[in-house]
C-alpha cells in the first residue's frame, strides 16, 4: 500500500483523479493520506474523498518518514520542478500532471534526480490509453499506408475545464498557453506514433502580456512530416489526418475506440477499436479493459503507475518522453512568429502582428480604427 | 476614456468584442467574469479581469463602480437570464453607471411571421424554445424601464452572430464536409445575419456615443438572404458541393426529438449541474451502449454513412419567413457600416480554411 500525499487540489484532482485514487484504494494499491493545498479550504473540499487524509500548506510540511511512498503533483506547472525534487528527496515515487515542467532542461533535471533516487517518475497523458491511437500506431508500423506519411492534427475548442485560479493563462505560472495544454498531449500522440519529432516552423496570437490562444506548428519525423494546429478560442475541424501513399486515416479524439480509414480516392470505412490494458494490480493475468473515454482512460494510467512502481511495467509517460516533447514545445516557442491572421483587415492584422511576443520594435501606438 | 465593463466577455461575441476594444483609442475595456475559465478565449492578451456574482446586487455594483457603461453579454442558463438582468440592472443604478447595453435576440420573435417588427414589440413568451422565452422575459423587464431614471438602456436584438469562430459558420460548414448539411424547402427561410464586427462595433458605438441612446434595435447584416444563399455562399468557401446538401420537406418533432428536447428543461439542467462530470460521463456512456444495442449492429469497416440529423431548432430557424426591419438602426447608428457581406463571407472564409473546414479538390462530401 503506497502511502499517497496529493499535491494541488484544484478541480482536475476532484474532476479526473479522485475516483481513480479511490478505487486503487479498494484495490489496495494506494492510500491518500494527505492533501496538500496553499488554499487549506481547497484540500479540505478534497477530504470528501478522502476522509481520512490531513490537510497540510505545504509539501514539505507534509512529508514525514515513512509515511508517503508516491507523491501526485496537479499544482500549475511553474511549481513542478520544486516538488518533484522534493518529493524524490525525500525518497516518492511521483506522478506529475502535463507538463512535467515549464521548460526542457528542468525536466531532465528530473529525469537525472528520478534516476539517482531510483525512484519512478511518471507523467499524466491518458491519451497513451486511447484504443484507437494503439490501433493506429500498429496499422502505421506495419506500412500500410506507406511512407513518406504526411499528418494534421487539430485540436481546438473555447477553453472549458473547471479550473479555480487564473495561473493557466499567465506565462509566469503556466509556461505557455494553448500549445504548453493541447500542445503537448498531440505532441505526445504524435510521439507515440512517429517517433522524436522536430519543429520546423510555428506561429502564434501571444502578445506581450498573454500566452497564445492559437498555435500552429510546423513537424519533421522520421517517417512522417505535419502541422499541429491548435486552439482555446475557436472551433477547429478537429481530428488527426494521416496520409500515406497507400492510405488516409481519420481519428476523432472525442471517439477513442474508433478511427476511420480510406484508400486514395476511396470512401471512407470506420472501424472499432477494442485494445485493452490491465485493470488490476494482478501480477500476471489480471483483468483488462478497453476504455471507452477519457475517465476509463485515468483509471487504466493510475493503474499502469501502481504497476509501474511495482516492478510489473513501465510507466506509459516517464520522464524521458515528456523532456523529449517539452523540447519540441520549447523549440516551437523560441521559433514563433505572429500567425497569420487574414480574416481580419490589413490594419488589425498588423496591429496585432506589431504587438507579438516576439515583436522585437516597439510596438507603434496608431489604432487600424481610430 | 470610456471605461467599459463587459460581462460575458470570455464567449463568442465579447471575446471579439474586447478584442476590437483593444485595438481602438479612447477604450478601456474590462473583463468581468464568473469563472476564471472565461479567460482561455482572452488568454493572448494578458487582460487584468474582475470577479463578479451576480447573484449578488451588492457585490455587483461595488464591482461596477467608476465604470460608464456596463455591456450584458451573459449567457449561462436560461432560468439565469431574467435575474442576472435584474441584478444587474440595479447593480448599474446603484454605481451610477451611465450605459447598460444588453444583448437581446432575435430568436424571441421565433419564425418572423409578421413582416415590419417594429424594434421595440415585445414578443409572445410562448415560444417552445426555453431560451427564447427567458431573453423574451427579460426584453419585457427591461422595457418598462427605459425611461426611468436607471441608467441609458440599449438592447440589440441580433439574428444568428456569424463570422470567423461562430457556430452558425463551424457547425454547416463540418456538416458540409462531411456530406451531412440540409436545407429545408430548399433553403427558402429567411436567414437573419448579423457579422459579429458589426454587433460589436455598434456596442462600442452605443457605449462611447457623445450623447445616449435608450431603446431597442434590431441588429443585422443589410440585405436579405436565404438560408440557400447562405449555405451556397458557405459551401463555395469551402470548397464542397452545393449538391451534397440533403433537401429535407419539412420536420416532424419525434418522440426521440421530446426526449432530447427534454435536457433544455430547467428543472433537468439542474439536476445535470449537480452530477459529477464523470456520473455524467458514464451515464451518456450506458445510455449509447442501450442505443447502440436497440440499433442494428454497426460493422467495423462499414463505410460511414452521410445521413443528415435535422433537428427543431434548425427548422426553426430555416422556417424563419421575413426579415428584421433595420431601418431603425441604421437611422441611429449611421457610422456602423462595416464589414460589407460579400468582405465578411469573404474574410470568414478565410478563417475557414485556416481551421481546417476545406474540400480537397475531388473530395466533396
Amino acid at each position: 500500500m503506497l502511502g499517497t500525499a496529493i499535491v494541488g487540489c484544484g478541480a482536475i484532482v476532484a474532476d479526473l483523479h479522485a475516483h481513480p485514487l479511490r478505487r486503487l484504494e479498494n484495490l489496495g494499491g494506494v492510500d491518500v493520506r494527505v492533501l496538500v493545498d496553499r488554499d487549506p479550504g481547497r484540500a479540505s473540499a478534497l477530504r470528501r474523498w478522502f476522509p481520512d487524509a490531513r490537510v497540510a500548506t505545504s509539501l514539505t510540511a507534509a512529508l514525514q518518514p515513512g509515511d508517503i511512498h508516491l507523491t501526485f503533483i496537479a499544482t500549475p506547472p511553474s511549481l513542478h520542478r520544486s516538488l518533484t525534487l522534493d518529493a524524490l528527496k525525500a525518497g516518492c515515487h511521483v506522478f506529475c500532471e502535463k507538463p512535467l515542467a515549464t521548460t526542457a532542461a528542468d525536466a531532465r533535471e528530473l529525469v537525472r534526480a528520478a534516476d539517482a533516487a531510483d525512484r519512478v517518475l511518471a507523467v499524466a497523458h491518458p491519451r497513451r490509453f486511447f484504443p484507437n491511437t494503439l490501433a493506429v500506431r500498429t496499422l502505421i508500423a506495419s506500412g500500410q499506408l506507406g511512407e513518406p506519411l504526411q499528418f494534421v492534427f487539430r485540436e481546438g475548442s473555447p477553453y472549458d475545464w473547471s479550473i479555480a485560479t487564473d495561473a493557466a493563462f499567465r506565462r509566469a505560472t503556466a509556461g505557455g498557453g494553448v500549445l504548453l495544454d493541447k500542445g503537448v498531449h498531440c505532441l505526445d500522440t504524435l510521439d507515440s506514433l512517429f517517433g522524436t519529432g522536430h519543429v520546423l516552423a510555428s506561429w502564434d496570437d501571444s502578445l506581450h502580456e498573454g500566452v497564445e490562444t492559437n498555435s500552429k506548428v510546423e513537424l519533421e519525423t522520421s517517417s512522417g512530416r505535419g502541422v499541429v494546429h491548435l486552439s482555446w478560442d475557436q472551433a477547429l475541424n478537429n481530428g488527426l489526418w494521416i496520409r500515406g501513399p497507400k492510405g488516409e486515416i481519420r481519428m476523432d479524439t472525442t471517439e477513442i475506440t474508433r478511427y476511420q480509414q480510406r484508400d486514395p480516392g476511396g470512401s471512407w470505412r470506420r472501424y472499432d477499436c477494442n485494445e485493452s490494458w490491465p485493470s488490476d494490480l494482478t501480477p500476471a493475468g489480471g483483468s483488462r479493459k478497453t476504455p471507452y473515454n477519457y475517465y476509463d482512460c485515468g483509471d487504466l494510467e493510475w493503474i499502469n503507475l501502481v504497476r509501474s512502481i511495482r516492478g510489473l511495467e513501465s510507466p506509459a509517460v516517464d520522464g524521458i518522453v515528456a523532456a523529449r516533447v517539452l523540447h519540441q514545445i520549447e523549440n516551437a516557442y523560441r521559433m514563433a512568429q505572429p500567425l497569420d491572421q487574414p480574416w481580419f483587415s490589413s490594419s488589425e492584422q498588423a496591429f496585432w502582428r506589431a504587438r507579438h511576443w516576439h515583436a522585437t520594435k516597439a510596438a507603434p501606438q496608431n489604432h487600424p480604427t481610430q | 476614456m470610456t471605461r467599459l465593463a463587459v460581462l460575458g466577455a470570455g464567449g463568442f461575441v465579447g471575446s471579439r468584442l474586447l478584442e476590437l476594444s483593444l485595438a481602438r483609442a479612447g477604450i478601456e475595456a474590462i473583463p468581468m467574469l464568473r469563472q476564471p475559465r472565461g479567460l482561455g478565449r482572452l488568454a493572448r492578451f494578458g487582460l487584468t479581469w474582475r470577479p463578479i456574482d451576480t447573484n449578488s446586487i451588492q457585490s455587483l455594483s461595488e464591482s461596477l463602480d467608476r465604470f460608464d457603461a456596463v455591456v450584458n453579454l451573459t449567457q449561462g442558463d436560461n432560468e439565469r437570464l431574467l435575474p442576472d438582468v435584474q441584478n444587474l440592472y440595479e447593480a448599474c443604478r446603484r454605481a451610477k453607471v451611465g450605459r447598460f447595453i444588453h444583448l437581446g435576440s432575435a430568436v424571441v420573435f421565433g419564425e418572423v411571421k409578421h413582416p415590419n417588427l417594429p424594434d421595440d414589440m415585445l414578443a409572445s413568451e410562448n415560444r417552445w424554445s426555453e431560451y427564447a422565452r427567458a431573453k423574451a422575459a427579460t426584453d419585457a423587464w427591461l422595457a418598462p424601464r427605459l425611461d426611468t431614471s436607471g441608467p441609458a438602456t440599449v438592447i440589440f436584438r441580433p439574428g444568428l452572430v456569424w463570422g470567423p469562430r461562430s457556430i452558425w459558420v463551424t457547425l454547416p460548414a463540418g456538416q458540409m464536409m462531411d456530406g451531412n448539411a440540409f436545407l429545408f424547402r430548399q433553403g427558402s427561410g429567411i436567414c437573419n445575419l448579423c457579422h459579429v464586427d458589426r454587433l460589436a462595433s455598434a456596442i462600442l458605438s452605443a457605449a462611447t456615443r457623445p450623447v445616449a441612446l435608450t431603446g431597442f434595435f434590431h441588429i443585422g447584416d443589410p440585405g436579405v438572404r436565404t438560408w440557400r444563399q447562405y449555405y451556397n455562399a458557405l459551401t463555395r468557401e469551402i470548397g464542397s458541393d452545393t449538391g451534397s446538401i440533403h433537401q429535407l420537406p419539412d420536420f416532424e418533432i419525434t418522440w426521440k426529438d421530446r426526449v432530447l428536447g427534454m435536457k433544455d428543461l430547467n428543472w433537468v439542467r439542474q439536476i445535470k449541474r449537480r452530477i459529477r462530470n464523470q456520473t455524467k460521463d458514464r451515464i451518456k456512456r450506458v445510455l449509447r451502449n442501450t442505443i447502440e444495442q436497440l440499433s442494428p449492429p454497426t460493422i467495423s469497416g462499414a463505410r460511414v454513412p452521410a445521413a443528415p440529423r435535422p433537428d427543431r431548432l434548425m427548422w426553426s430557424l430555416q422556417s424563419v419567413e421575413n426579415p428584421l426591419p433595420l431601418d431603425r438602426f441604421q437611422v441611429h447608428f449611421p457610422e456602423v457600416t462595416e464589414p460589407d457581406y460579400e468582405t465578411a463571407m469573404s474574410r470568414t472564409g478565410s478563417w475557414l480554411r485556416y481551421s481546417g473546414f476545406t474540400v480537397e479538390p475531388g473530395e466533396s462530401g
